[in-house]
């Protein structure tokens, strides 16, 4: 089953990323680059978003939709507060995750699993800004330029492999529209963001 | 030497040569069961079995600590690699290590066997209907955080099978984890559980599994960078058994090498004579010689325990040599003297071997060895005393030194008599402690028996709340005559148990037929799934109108058909995962008698469990509080003891009316007895501390050997110009005593140590109040007449 957890966390890898970028942030003519877009993330104390989830599953004959909330609080607290069509609240808090659907409340240690373990490093590294943390553990690509930019995320190692295939976060400015995640089956899951106002 | 002379040592001879030949032969153990009761009830039968054979006798569990906390969770996954390739020692490892894929095959036996394991397969469970509502809460399971997880298995198991098993696993707490390995809450320590192939009493094959964990740890070491200065611990039944034994070994070794240099000190001082240093342990060797061989011959085999207490026989057999030599005024002859303390040796042994008797009769194997042990060991040092030791000697010996001391002694007890007063004052004190002891007497807890070293026990108990290992104390246990009523058994019970869950009266429970249900109920449950045509109906008809392809569960409909003609899932099919270890604890077959416990977890209120489970569940279950058990099963040998000591004391004081025959000397000899056991009692009560069933042995002991003082002290009158010497030779033989149980105290085993320190105590005391009690009666031809 550690395995299969997993397959949640490239999802609050995603949250994770669209809360530490600053709204005001990648102005002027800066060059471009990782390490400037890391570099911006450890200036967030608080943050909230809309979003709007598609999941291409290959055995249904349409998306999955699911809408709700993203939430984040410094240091590390990040929560995807889900409102249809079932209501569910993901928390990852430090080390702990928890989920809590239909009055049922489950939480696990999130170091207990190894594959895990390398999706929360990502994580961590996005929330301080490591640049050279993230590039361990995923090949990345950035494209575009500040106006419009894709980050494509590829896991390392093959553990992660199994689960997911690839990460593609993009933006526009500061702001990031788009998460898409390909599982390993091809499976994909596109989640759209609208950033509430700060 | 006439031949009248030479038969006595001819004899001797043999005996010693036949002692020898026995002790060659003779199986020495450390098994500290000999010390945990046989009990009484079948139930408590079969939970001292499985302390000491059953499945939990096979667990070790190990920390390691004193590195980085990546270093200790690398070299946990090194070491734990390590130990499951040697699968010949070696059965379930686990360190939380996920890579090692234990959980894997846990998870591939449960979706094998998923609808004959899942209690939730009914026939209503595969209606149409209910199939459609089943992929409608699919659903919403697809597009929740656990959609990911959820959509493997989906195909196969619509009806979500698979994650009501795994729920039911995930109610146990998990230890907490670090760098994906199990590590204590706080960091310091990475922690394993592992299985040995050896039942923990086997402690040779137990040592050599620990030296092999030893090396394999090493090796990992040495894989491992910044690992060097990583310790590993190490605690689990068969380690305290291993430790207990060396303890045992290094405690006995220690202390009889010390007492026997002590009373050797002591002797030299007195007699100033190596020869008669030797002569004086003539009689202990033949006496500890003689007590292993009857220990030997009568129970098979010889406890460590009963070596250690060679210890004591040291500083008591020694003590009759010690009457001997020093009550022979130099120039007169051994001959001479023994006529004349023959009879107080005679009475002493005796009362000795009362005391001791008494230890025959307990149900501690141990016990009973000490007991028998200490019998032949006097017996035989006081015949080697009598008809041995005076040939030995040469005419005309005598131990001069030995008076030099005497006439202060004799200063000492006259001014005794002065202090009777204090005495009194002492009693009365001792008394009121006695009488105004808050709370109990007696330790109340099991593990005062436990030979256990208290640093053991409590890194134990470290170790078990690191790894959150819930102290199981509620258990429902059922027996059958086979494997398949056991478990339908186990079956009826987890029912009741299930409403009373509903009830708030617990809060979860493991039970064996939860990884192994009974053939029946395995059948009935794959009764329950439609044949495959009919399940394709059923499922074409629930898929209308939801956003499934409809070639969804082909997989599903192959895979219930796979199920409804595989074999019923068996024992042989479970040992090869992590679930067997489980099940091994919680199915116990012993002498064709098939038993399932049902541990309780978050039990409120344990008493209208225990009621209904006797009301209404299968005949041959009890409901088992191991806290209650455990207490009234030392209860039960506390009463023994109590029962015991008092007969053995009753039987001391008659032999004692008998030989003695006035109530006034009964008086003089019981009264300094009775002192010495209050006062005792009191010290070691003294602060709110409790008495364990040790003490109270060693307390009966005091009496069997305390009473050899007074004995000699009520027979003498001091005015007789050899009562400088016997003075001193009761005061030497008092100190060898003390040397030989206040050695003993020093013993970590708490049987060793209990006995000891009380009965050190206790004779000194006796001593004492003796010579304080007796003094005031002289002189008196009343006595003086009676003596010889």
């Amino acid at each position: 089953m550690s395995l299969r957890r997993v397959a949640i966390l490239p999802l609050i890898l995603a949250v994770a990323f669209t809360l530490r970028i600053p709204a005001a942030a990648a102005q002027g003519a800066a060059p471009f680059d990782l390490a400037h877009l890391m570099a911006r993330f450890a200036t967030i104390k608080s943050a909230s978003a809309q979003f709007v989830e598609r999941r291409y599953v290959h055995f249904l004959k349409g998306p999955l939709i699911a809408k709700g909330v993203l939430i984040f609080t410094a240091p590390n607290r990040l929560e995807k507060k889900t409102l249809e069509p079932a209501a569910e609240d993901m928390v990852i808090d430090g080390d702990t995750l928890t989920i809590q659907r239909q009055g049922q409340t489950q939480t696990l240690s999130l170091s207990a699993y190894p594959q895990i373990g390398a999706f929360i490093e990502g994580i961590r590294a996005t929330l301080t800004g490591n640049t050279a943390s993230l590039q361990r553990i995923y090949q990345t690509d950035l494209q575009g330029d500040a106006n419009g930019w894709q980050l494509q995320l590829q896991p390392r190692d093959p553990a992660m492999q199994a689960v997911v295939r690839s990460i593609a976060i993009s933006g526009s400015g500061a702001v990031i529209d788009r998460i898409q995640t390909v599982e390993h089956d091809g499976d994909r899951t596109d989640m759209r963001i609208t950033e509430d106002r700060r | 030497m006439s031949a009248a002379r030479r038969l006595p040592i001819l004899l001797w001879l043999a005996g010693v040569i036949a002692a020898i030949i026995i002790i060659t032969q003779t199986r020495f153990s450390a098994d500290m069961s000999a010390f945990l009761p046989r009990s009484p009830s079948p139930a408590q039968q079969i939970l001292v079995d499985q302390m000491q054979s059953g499945a939990a006798s096979r667990l070790l569990l190990i920390a390691i600590e004193n590195a980085s906390e990546p270093a200790l969770a690398e070299l946990s996954k090194e070491f734990g690699r390590r130990l499951r390739a040697d699968t010949a020692d070696f059965g379930a490892i686990n360190n939380g290590d996920a890579a090692a894929n234990d959980f894997a095959a846990m998870r591939d036996l449960f979706w094998r066997y998923r609808y004959a394991l899942s209690p939730t397969v009914t026939p209503q469970r595969f209606t149409a209907d209910a199939l459609h509502k089943a992929l409608e809460n699919d659903l919403t399971l697809l597009s929740s955080n656990m959609g990911g997880l959820v959509k493997e298995t989906l195909p196969g198991d619509p009806t979500g099978e698979i994650l009501t098993l795994l729920n039911g696993l995930n109610t146990q707490k998990q230890p907490a984890s670090r760098d994906g390995v199990w590590f204590s809450p706080d960091g310091k320590r990475a922690l394993l559980l592992v299985q040995t192939r050896t039942p923990g009493f086997d402690i040779a094959k137990e040592e050599t599994v620990l030296a092999k964990i030893e090396a394999t740890f090493a090796a990992a070491q040495n894989a491992v960078p910044d690992a060097a200065g990583a310790r590993l611990l190490l605690t689990g039944p068969g380690i305290f058994a291993v430790h207990t034994k060396n303890e045992m070994k290094e405690d006995i070794s220690r202390l009889s090498l010390i007492a026997t240099v002590l009373v050797a000190a002591i002797l030299l001082l007195t007699y100033r004579s190596p020869r008669i240093l030797v002569l004086a342990f003539v009689p202990v060797a033949s006496g500890a010689l003689a007590g292993i061989a009857a220990v030997s011959l009568g129970f098979g085999f010889v406890h460590g325990i009963t070596l250690g207490f060679g210890v004591t026989l040291i500083g008591e057999a020694v003590d009759y040599a010690i009457y001997l030599f020093t009550q022979t005024a130099p120039g007169s002859s051994a001959h001479a003297t023994l006529p004349r303390i023959w009879p107080m040796l005679q009475l002493g042994v005796l009362v000795s071997i009362c005391g001791f008797s008494a230890m025959l009769f307990s149900s501690f194997t141990g016990f009973a060895q000490l007991g028998l042990f200490s019998i032949t060991g006097l017996v035989v040092a006081v015949a080697v005393t009598r008809w041995v030791l005076p040939h030995l000697l040469a005419t005309g010996f005598g131990t001069a030194q030995s008076a030099v001391l005497a006439p202060l002694l004799l200063a000492a007890v006259t001014f005794a008599s002065k202090l009777r007063w204090l005495l009194t004052l002492v009693l009365l004190g001792a008394i009121l402690v006695l009488v105004f002891h808050r709370g109990s007497f007696w330790q109340d807890d099991l593990t005062s028996l436990s030979p256990i070293p208290a640093s053991d026990q409590k890194l134990d108990q470290t170790l078990r709340a690191d790894l959150a290992a819930p102290d199981v104390r509620y258990l429902l246990m059922t027996s059958a005559p086979d494997e398949q009523q056991a478990l339908a058994n186990s079956e009826k019970l987890a029912a009741l148990l299930d409403t009373f869950r509903g009830q708030g009266l617990l809060s979860g429970y493991d039970a064996p037929s939860q990884y192994l249900p009974s053939t029946a109920t395995q059948q009935t449950r794959l009764n329950a799934l439609p044949p495959p045509d009919e399940l394709r109906a059923r499922m074409a008809q629930a898929l209308q109108d939801t956003p499934f392809l409809p070639d969804t569960f082909d997989p599903f409909i192959a895979d219930v058909a796979k199920a409804k003609t595989q074999p019923p899932l068996d024992r042989n099919t479970i040992e090869k995962t992590p679930l067997g270890s489980r099940l091994d604890a919680l199915l116990i077959e012993r002498g064709g008698t098939w038993t399932a416990l049902l541990s309780l977890r978050g039990v409120t209120d344990f008493a209208p469990i225990a009621s209904r489970v006797a009301e209404s569940g299968p005949t041959g279950t009890i409901a088992v509080d191991l806290k209650v058990e455990s207490n009234s099963l030392l209860e039960t040998y506390r009463r023994e003891a109590v029962l015991l000591a008092l007969i053995g004391s009753l039987v001391i004081v008659a032999l004692l009316a008998g030989a003695l025959r006035s109530p006034r000397r009964i008086a003089v000899v019981v009264a300094p007895l009775a002192a010495a056991v209050l006062i005792t009692a009191a010290i070691l009560t003294a602060g709110g501390h409790t008495l364990s069933i040790f003490n109270l042995v060693g307390l009966l002991l005091t009496v069997a050997v305390g009473s050899n003082y007074c004995i000699f002290v009520e027979r003498q009158d001091w005015r007789d110009e050899n009562a400088p010497r016997m003075l001193a030779s009761l005061v030497l033989a008092n100190a060898c005593t003390i040397i030989g149980f206040g050695t003993l105290s020093f013993a970590r085993l708490p049987v060793l140590h209990d006995i000891g320190m009380t009965v050190a105590l206790g004779t000194v005391l006796s001593l004492v109040s003796a010579a304080i009690l007796t003094a005031h009666h002289t002189p008196s031809g009343e006595r003086r007449s009676g003596s010889h």
